[in-house]
Parts: C-alpha cells; sequence; structure tokens
C-alpha cells in the first residue's frame, strides 16, 4: 500500500526480517538509507516449516511492529527456501536494493545452509545491490534473550519413534512373510504418512533411525550394520536417499500449502474489512464496523480508546465496544498508546490484549482485546490483528482529517455569516438610528423650529424608522428562535380569510402604494396552524414583495387547498429573480445581488423556518408572465366535527 | 387625546424596571390627567399598589424580580383593580396565560399613547360599578340585551342560541380582549375550552351575519395568538 511507485532515485529497498533481535539493527539502517534515498522499502519475513520458539516469536514481532512504524510495508511470506521466498519478493515488488543482517541469517537450523544463505542470496539475486549489516553486539540488558535456544518439538520425535517402534514390530511378524525388502517399503510408507504430522527435523530422524533400524535387524546379516550383498547396500542407500527427499517433498508441500490457505483467509479477511471501513459514513460508524470484524474474525470481545489528542487518551471506550475495561486495564492501555508498544498474551483468555493504533505519523488509539478461545498461532494473529489495526488507523486517521475539515469549513462558514450578520444589522440598525437622531435634533433646535408642515414630515421620519428599527429586532428575535431549535407552534385551527385580513391590516401603510389583489377559494376549511407564525411569515413574504417591485404594481395574494395542501401564495409583477438565486434566497443573510438597499436577508429565511416548523414548506419560482412568486404549502386535514348538541 | 374620559383624580401605577419607559408613561399620563406612581420591581409594584390604592395598575411582563403572572396574582388576592398588561411580542404566552388569569387588557411594545390611552379608558369604564345598559351600540351594531334582539343598520338579525350568547358575551366585555380560553369557559363551558376550532367556527357564523364585510371585520377583531375583542365607538 505504501509502495507508491518508484522514488525520485528509482530504487526500491527490501531488508530481510529475521527472528533474531539483531535484526532491529538491520531495520533501522535499512530505514535510513530509504530515508536518505527517500524510496519506499518492504520488510520481510520469510517463515518455514519450523515452529519458532516463544522468544523466537517475540522477537518477530517486535522486529515487524519496528519495521512498520518506521514506514515499511511489511510482507511475511512462507518458503522452505528463505532465499527462494525473498527472492520472489525482491521480483514481485521490482526490489533493487537488499538490506540482510550479517551472522544472523533467517531461522535455519541446518548447518549448511546457514553457511550458504548469505551466498546464494548474492549469487541468485543478479543485478541487484545486496547490503550486509554487520551489527554492533553491544551489551544488551535482555542478555539471554538473544541466546537462541535450542527447540526441540519432543511431541514430533517421540511421535516418530512411535510410529518406527510400531512398524519395526509389524515388520518383524510379517518379514518372514513378506521378505525384508518389502520391509523397507512399509518403512518408506510410514515416514511419507508421518510427513503430514511432524517437521523436517523429524523427517530427517524418521528416515535416519528407520534406516538403521532397517539395516540392523532386516537387512542379512540380521543383528549387525554391516551388508552382504551389494544390491542390499545399493537399495539401503537409495532407500536412506528416497526416505529423505519423499519427507523434504512432502513437508514443502505441506508448508506452502497450509500458508497459502492462511494467507487467503487473511487477506479475505483484510479485504472485508477495508471495504466495509471504506463504505463508513462517519468516525462512530468506522469504530463500530472495525469491531465487528476484529471480534468476528478473532473470537474475541474487543474495544477500542480512541486518543483525544497525540498525548492523550479517551477516559471511556468508544461507546459501541462490546468489551468493558477495568480501571487498571485503562491505564495498561494509556500506556500501550503512549509507548506505541503492543501489550499481552493473545493466549491468555482471562487477559486483555492491547494493540496501539498507529499510522506512520499520528497515534490513534488503542484496541484492546479479550479472547473467548486460546489462539494456536499466535504470531500468525497477531499479525493479522496489527494489519487490522493498521488498516483501522489509517481509515480513523482520514475519517478524523475529514471531519477536522468539514468543522474548519463550517467554522468558516460561521464565521462568515457572523461577520455579515454584523455587517447587515450594523447597517440597518444605524440607519434609522441616525434618521432619528437628525430628526430629533432639528426639531429640538430652538432657534429654528421650522415650519409645522417641516416638523411633521421629521416626525414622520421619526416614526418611519422606529418602525424599521422595530421590525429589524422583531426578525432578528425571529431567525434566533428559529436557529435555536426551540421553535414551538402553537398549532391550532385557524380561518385563512381572518389569517390574511388580519396580516393586510398591519401592512396598510407599507402596501398603500401597491395594489393588492385577494384571491380565495370560496369555502376555505379551517386549517391547523400557528397563526401568529404564519402571520409573520405572511408579512415577510409581502414586505418582500413590496420591498423589491415598484410602487404602483400589483400584489397578488391568494389562498387555495389543492390535494390536501393549503397553499397561500404571494406574487408580484416586479422583474422576478434571477435563475440562479432562486435556490438560494432562503438562506440566511442572501440578498439577491442588486436589490435596493435595506433589508437584511433574513426575512425570508424566517418565513422557511416558521413554515417548516409547521410541517409545511415554502417554494418560489418566477412567473411566466414577469414576477416573482413564493407559495407556502401547509398540510390540511379535516377539523373535527362539532357537535350542535347546545343549539 | 383631548376627548379624555378619565376623571382628573384617577390614580395610575406603572410597574416597570425601564426607567425610560416609566418616565414616557409619567409624561404621557399626566399630560391626560392621570396622577402616577411608579414601581420599578415586582416586589414594590405590589407594596405600592397596596399602599397607593390605584385606580389602574400597567403592569409590564419580565420584571427583574418576579414574574409578571405572579405580581397579578398576588394584587389580586385582595384587589379587583383593572391592570393592563405592557408586553413585547415575544412574551406571547406569557401575555396569554396573564390575561388568562385575570388581566384587563394588553399592549404590545412599542405603542401609541392614542392606544395606550383607549385602552385605559376601556379598562377603567369595566371596572366602575354603572347601570346596565340595555342596549348596546357599536358601528351599524345594535344589541338589545334585555329584548334578546340583534339589529344591524336597523335590520333585526336571527342569532343561534350558541351565537347568541357568544355576542352576549363580547357585548358584557366590549371594548376588552377576550382570549379563547375565556370564551371558550363561558359560552360552552369548561370541558370545551380546548375545543377551539368550535369558536372559529360560531366566529366566522357571527361576522357573516353582523359584519358588513365579513372578510374585512371590523367589529369582532382577531387578536393574533390571543383571541378576540369587539370594538367600540370610541
Amino acid at each position: 500500500m505504501e509502495i507508491e511507485g518508484p522514488s525520485k532515485t528509482g530504487h526500491r529497498l527490501l531488508v530481510v526480517v529475521t527472528v533474531s533481535p539483531f535484526s532491529q539493527q538491520t531495520i533501522r539502517w535499512a530505514h535510513r538509507l530509504a530515508e536518505s534515498w527517500n524510496c519506499p522499502w518492504i520488510a520481510v519475513h520469510v517463515g518455514t516449516a519450523s515452529s519458532p520458539s516463544d522468544v523466537e516469536q517475540t522477537n518477530l514481532t517486535e522486529n515487524l511492529a519496528l519495521a512498520r512504524e518506521l514506514g515499511a510495508e511489511v510482507i511475511t511470506t512462507a518458503d522452505e527456501d528463505v532465499v527462494r521466498g525473498i527472492l520472489r519478493i525482491v521480483r514481485q515488488h521490482d526490489i533493487t536494493q537488499i538490506v540482510v543482517g550479517k551472522g544472523m541469517e533467517p531461522n535455519s537450523r541446518v548447518l549448511f545452509w546457514r553457511a550458504s544463505f548469505l551466498g546464494r542470496l548474492i549469487r541468485q539475486s543478479a543485478g541487484i545491490a545486496v547490503h550486509i549489516v554487520n551489527p554492533e553486539k553491544h551489551q544488551n540488558s535482555k542478555g539471554l534473550r538473544f541466546h537462541r535456544p535450542l527447540v526441540i518439538s519432543w511431541r514430533s520425535y517421540l511421535l516418530t519413534v512411535s510410529v518406527i517402534g510400531l512398524v519395526t514390530y509389524a515388520n518383524h511378524v510379517f518379514s518372514p512373510a513378506i521378505g525384508y525388502r518389502a520391509v523397507a517399503l512399509n518403512y518408506l510408507l510410514s515416514i511419507v504418512l508421518l510427513a503430514f504430522f511432524v517437521g523436517r527435523g523429524p523427517m530427517l530422524f524418521a528416515a535416519t533411525i528407520s534406516a538403521l533400524v532397517w539395516n540392523y535387524l532386516f537387512l542379512p546379516p540380521r543383528f549387525t550394520f554391516s551388508i552382504s550383498h551389494f544390491e542390499d547396500a545399493m537399495m539401503f542407500g537409495m532407500y536412506f536417499v528416497l526416505a529423505i527427499v519423499l519427507g523434504q517433498l512432502i513437508a514443502r508441500i505441506r508448508i506452502q500449502e497450509k500458508a497459502e490457505r492462511r494467507r487467503e483467509e487473511q487477506s479475505t479477511a483484510l479485504y472485508l474489512l477495508t471495504r466495509d471501513l471504506a463504505e463508513a459514513s462517519s468516525l462512530d460508524d468506522v469504530v463500530q464496523k472495525f469491531l465487528q470484524h476484529v471480534q468476528d474474525i478473532f473470537k474475541g470481545e474487543a474495544a477500542l480508546i480512541l486518543g483525544e489528542s497525540s498525548k492523550t487518551l479517551s477516559k471511556q471506550p468508544h461507546p459501541t465496544s462490546k468489551l468493558q475495561l477495568s480501571e487498571h486495564e485503562m491505564n495498561t492501555a494509556t500506556w500501550v498508546f503512549t509507548q506505541r508498544q503492543t501489550q499481552g498474551p493473545f493466549t491468555d483468555t482471562a487477559k486483555v490484549s492491547f494493540l496501539p493504533l498507529t499510522t506512520a505519523k499520528e497515534k490513534i488509539g488503542v484496541l484492546a482485546i479479550k479472547l473467548n478461545q486460546s489462539v494456536a498461532n499466535v504470531m500468525d494473529y497477531q499479525n493479522l490483528l496489527e494489519a487490522f489495526t493498521r488498516q483501522a488507523a489509517l481509515v480513523i486517521d482520514r475519517q478524523r482529517l475529514q471531519e477536522y475539515a468539514e468543522k474548519n469549513r463550517l467554522f468558516a462558514e460561521s464565521e462568515r455569516l457572523g461577520k455579515n450578520l454584523l455587517d447587515s444589522i450594523s447597517h440597518e440598525m444605524r440607519t434609522p438610528i441616525a434618521a432619528i437622531t437628525t430628526a430629533v435634533s432639528s426639531l429640538s433646535d430652538s432657534n429654528d423650529p421650522g415650519s409645522v408642515e417641516m416638523q411633521h414630515e421629521l416626525k414622520d421620519e421619526i416614526q418611519i424608522a422606529t418602525h424599521r428599527l422595530n421590525r429589524l429586532v422583531g426578525n432578528l428575535l425571529d431567525i434566533a428562535r428559529v436557529e435555536s431549535g426551540h421553535l414551538r407552534p402553537k398549532v391550532d385551527w385557524c380561518e385563512i380569510a381572518d389569517l390574511i385580513h388580519v396580516t393586510l391590516k398591519s401592512l396598510e401603510k407599507e402596501m398603500a402604494a401597491h395594489k393588492i389583489r385577494i384571491n380565495l377559494d370560496a369555502e376555505l376549511p379551517l386549517v391547523e396552524m400557528d397563526f401568529v407564525l404564519m402571520e409573520q411569515a405572511l408579512t415577510n413574504l409581502l414586505l418582500n414583495a413590496v420591498h423589491h417591485t415598484p410602487p404602483g404594481t400589483a400584489v397578488e395574494l391568494s389562498a387555495k387547498i389543492r390535494d390536501n395542501e393549503l397553499a397561500i401564495s404571494v406574487a408580484d409583477s416586479g422583474r422576478g429573480l434571477p435563475v440562479e438565486t432562486l435556490e438560494r434566497v432562503f438562506e440566511k443573510f442572501y440578498r439577491v445581488p442588486g436589490s435596493p438597499s435595506g433589508g437584511t436577508g433574513l426575512g425570508l429565511s424566517i418565513v422557511k423556518g416558521f413554515v417548516e416548523a409547521q410541517r409545511g414548506r415554502v417554494t418560489v419560482a418566477n412567473r411566466p408572465e414577469s414576477g416573482a412568486i413564493f407559495t407556502i404549502y401547509l398540510p390540511t386535514s379535516e377539523p373535527p366535527p362539532i357537535s350542535f348538541s347546545r343549539e | 387625546m383631548s376627548t379624555d374620559t378619565a376623571k382628573t383624580s384617577t390614580i395610575a401605577l406603572v410597574i416597570d424596571d425601564e426607567s425610560q419607559i416609566r418616565r414616557l408613561l409619567r409624561i404621557t399620563l399626566e399630560a391626560n390627567g392621570y396622577k402616577v406612581f411608579e414601581a420599578a420591581t415586582g416586589k414594590e409594584g405590589i407594596s405600592e399598589a397596596a399602599q397607593r390604592r390605584p385606580d389602574i395598575i400597567l403592569l409590564d411582563l419580565g420584571l427583574p424580580d418576579i414574574e409578571g403572572i405572579s405580581v397579578l396574582k398576588r394584587i389580586r388576592e385582595w384587589s379587583q383593580v383593572p391592570v393592563v398588561i405592557l408586553s413585547v411580542r415575544e412574551s406571547d404566552d406569557e401575555k396569554v396565560t396573564v390575561l388568562d388569569c385575570g388581566a384587563d387588557d394588553y399592549i404590545t411594545k412599542p405603542f401609541s399613547t392614542t392606544e395606550l390611552l383607549a385602552r385605559l379608558r376601556v379598562a377603567l369604564r369595566h371596572s366602575q360599578p354603572r347601570e346596565e345598559t340595555a342596549v348596546f351600540r357599536s358601528g351599524d351594531l345594535e344589541v338589545d340585551l334585555i329584548a334578546r334582539s340583534v339589529r344591524v343598520k336597523g335590520n333585526e338579525v336571527k342569532l343561534t342560541a350558541t351565537e347568541y350568547s357568544l355576542l352576549q358575551l363580547f357585548v358584557k366585555h366590549a371594548g376588552r380582549v377576550l382570549t379563547q380560553r375565556q370564551i371558550m369557559r363561558e359560552v360552552w363551558g369548561p370541558n370545551y375550552v380546548e375545543q377551539k376550532h368550535y369558536l372559529r367556527v360560531y366566529m366566522k357564523h357571527l361576522r357573516e351575519k353582523l359584519e358588513e364585510t365579513p372578510s374585512e371585520p371590523k367589529l369582532f377583531t382577531t387578536e393574533p395568538g390571543v383571541g378576540y375583542r369587539l370594538v367600540t365607538g370610541d
């Protein structure tokens, strides 16, 4: 994923990661090299058939985690031949540089392999530079951990010995009947079968002892290691070679098949996780899906604790987490978060394991998981879990950035709105205040009281200005009510004609210059609405029409019932609205460019807020004949019946 | 303004926390023959009301110490003095509650002095014991409460029983605002107070029968969000 095409230098670097603790130095060295070249790098571990010890597993996990943290793409693969495994990755990823540590070649216990590893790697990787890093074997407090213990899988050897013993007994019973040569075939068969159950070491062991036992017990002369006939000697030699080759072949097939199956399962699991996380719409959604996948795949209860900043972890696990954490466990989680260190046995079903969620730069959070059942292959399990957490960390990081960006955008938007508000409000307030101040100062000028006519005009101006101020304050309070979300309409059965009359009456002065035409359906039923809100909405629509059209033009007010909806429309005879502004006129503070001065851009958004609070809607359109038409739609229903019992 | 009906000795108590409003009201009221006392808080208002025995109280909603409704209730414990509410448009709900609880009328700030004086006159008139006038007149409407006959421009109009009791209520409180709740309770009984569509239907009938232009009522005006008012001649 992080290999993004060739770098500037064209290099692609691969570092071989082994179970040795010295591998970390090699990894750091490779990291520095990759940094200086500014090139992508891959850390590869090639697993072989032999199962690593616990210490080795821990080492490997740490090594791989380090590589991952330093920004490497980590690949683990399985191959009986480490060199071949490495070269396969080299070819697949167009690697130009290989970094390998000296003296701690990949896990191989066979002596001649160790000697030949570097030689073969260099020989077979023609055209690719191989860097051999000589680690400093400095004193390390970890001391003994570096000493690789001799691990013998006693169980495998025991099984081998028992099988060989059993076959020997059977051969002993049947050899008089089948002859000593068929006995060899029995041994061969048992070795082939054993190959399905034990590793390479026991196989080698089985081949050797079965050859020796055959020689000693069945090859004439019996009970000696000497062989009397040449063809028997030949057969003994061939048997030995055959046993070894067969065992090796089968072991190799088995490893690869197993690894293949595991890889497929893991990549499917990862693919499904990636797909689901990509589809998640919010951070909460991401976390929930991630935890769901973790719980399904890893069979346990999980909790995710998100980091609040790069330093502090949230006090509580994410609410979608199933696993409850004690205070002590939360402390562990915090430690895991700050140290970026995986913590936990992964084997103990009673304990919680912790994995940090990190990206190359950010600490995202901590995954806590408590297993329902113990795991057979801890390393594999942990690798996949780490791949999961890494994936989730990336998605969460991206989601957070997105949400952050969105927040910033909203903030900038509200800043802009706030500024618009201040600009338009201060203008809208200053103008009438200035008018009042001027008029009052003229009136109170005792030296020049002016004509009576002028005094009347000044008083009129004061009245107009106060009207305007009062309307502005009303608008501000109205929009605040809409914005606060606390608008609770007091819905009641109302008479439309009454609503229209009351509204028009209160606007007599403002509408005096326009021709008002009222067009009501006969027999309009009672409609449920908040009378006061509707009066205000209608007032704003009418004022809007009057404000934007020249005096003397007509304003039509009509009300009708269509399809269970009341439609009240206000149509003017002005120039109409530019098409591109139709969608925006209900936005707060939006003013159609070129509108006459005065007005805050609030009136129509108040209409929208008030109407929508009553489950209605408001639309705007240009009339075909010219002018704009605003329509308020309110849902209607049958008024309850009236009993005339008291008549 | 000049046709003032208030007696020169009418005592008004203004309870409002804004000194500028109190000052303006004092100027206006004193110019119209009222004697004015002021109170800046609800508590002060209650004690002033007890001490000064005002003929009318102007009560602002939104006092700093106690809610207007509490002031009204405390005063109503011992006095039926008319109370006119000074409200702002935003306190619609409170205004209605206070009216339901026995305030006589309301006026929305900002208001004109003409409007204010008219309200005060109506409130004062209702508080004074007066001989029951048998005939009520307003505009073209003429209601003979004894004969239970209703005429518009001299022509007899037939009303149903409910319509008539509705009209009777309006006449009794002519000039005053009546909240929907008050009307419903008086005309239909306390069980019907929430059935406001009754009121709408009957108001429509009443307007159709008594108004000259029912779609532009001049007698029975709607007070948005509050109720209705029967407009009197003055």
